[in-house]
């Protein structure tokens, strides 16, 4: 099993050529421009891999399982919350977040 | 006519915060004052003009509010609920969303690949002092008292997708499993980036710090038999890198 999670030629490279026989690439990143299969990387077709891509699951009852979740304490998302701004600077942390600077993951933004 | 601050897209590398008016609860919809949102990956792709949205339109997708007005037809809910809303917001109704396919609603016609994300894609989004639900009573979740809105901002778009990651492959117990990206987000104490090194999945109890993991249906790395390891194993890297299996190292959005 390979989870994709950026949306690059070498990210699926990577995970297709990960996979054992049968394997599953899982894939959630957003592709622009060109992707391309190597026929090695693909086993020639035969090497029975599965691949799978997702989008974001929506609506009310995901999310009160997802709550349900941080509530029983089975994961913390709140370490990714590496910076704070105010709506008001709110190209500021575009600026940041788009540099990547400052160990950025992802910011807070407050009306 | 009141009005709002809003996010908007003008065009490549042209965001403006702006005033607009403020958005009016139609039928099955309600209109939430936002108490905190975030910014996507996805918002610098559209910043940076590479997934394409039509100039004019409030940006963001990841909404935790508080309910200012319920549209009719709006049951359950009451004005002051504290509540989450997911990056995608399914109809409810259509085929995609009745055959499971919370992602794909095709708005009570069919299925429509990415049809189910409308805020900031479609029509306006999160990165506002106000949002429009559409299909409120399918998308409104009340936040339990228990938990703050920092805690539940990232459910929107990354916990659920990055789950569904799993979810869709399929994982089951023993399985190894690895994780290309630009961060780590679905092992243990998340928010440490990894560069896409060889990672333990969810089900998993530990990562190895340098991923280099067979699960062992234990925790441990399989090489190590450590909880946490380095496995700084020359010999391990080179038997990698002569397999082509090099990891990762990429520079991305997440």
């Amino acid at each position: 099993m390979a989870i994709e999670a950026l949306g690059l030629q070498e990210t699926f490279e990577n995970c297709l050529r990960s996979l054992r026989p049968g394997g599953t690439l899982s894939s959630l990143g957003v592709y622009s421009g060109k992707l391309q299969v190597p026929y090695d990387a693909f086993a020639a077709g035969i090497g029975d891999y599965k691949i799978v891509t997702t989008l974001c699951p929506g609506g009310k009852e995901r999310m009160r399982r997802l709550m349900l979740m941080v509530q029983a304490k089975r994961f913390d998302p709140m370490p990714l919350l590496t910076h704070s701004f105010k709506l008001d600077q709110i190209v500021e942390a575009y600026d940041l977040f788009g540099s990547r600077r400052d160990g950025v993951l992802k910011v807070a933004i407050r009306p | 006519m009141q009005t709002m601050k809003a996010t908007v897209f003008h065009g490549p590398n042209d965001i403006r915060l702006e005033e607009l008016p403020r958005p009016r609860a139609g039928t099955g919809e309600a209109v939430i004052r936002i108490t905190l949102t975030t910014i996507c990956g996805t918002d610098l792709h559209i910043l940076r003009g590479e997934y394409p949205v039509k100039p004019g339109l409030v940006i963001g997708h990841e909404p935790v509010g508080v309910i200012e007005e319920l549209g009719e037809g709006v049951t359950g809910y009451k004005v002051g609920d504290r509540v989450l809303v997911g990056a995608i917001t399914p109809c409810g109704q259509c085929r995609a969303c009745l055959s499971g396919q919370w992602a794909q609603c095709g708005h009570g016609e069919g299925i429509e690949a990415v049809g189910g994300w409308r805020f900031g894609n479609t029509i306006n989004g999160a990165q506002a002092e106000y949002l429009l639900v559409p299909n409120a009573q399918a998308n409104l979740a009340k936040i339990p008292d228990q938990l703050t809105d920092e805690q539940v901002v990232l459910l929107a778009d990354i916990a659920s997708t990055g789950f569904s990651g799993a979810e869709s492959a399929n994982i089951r117990i023993g399985d190894t499993g690895r994780f290309c990206s630009g961060t780590d987000w679905l092992v243990r104490n998340g928010g440490r980036k990894v560069d896409g090194r060889f990672l333990h999945h969810r089900r998993g109890k530990r990562s190895c710090s340098d991923g280099n993991v067979e699960a062992n249906g234990r925790g441990r790395c399989a090489r190590s038999n450590r909880r946490r390891c380095r496995c700084q194993n020359k010999e391990a890297h080179q038997r990698r890198r002569r397999r082509g299996d090099r990891s990762a190292r990429t520079s991305g959005d997440f």
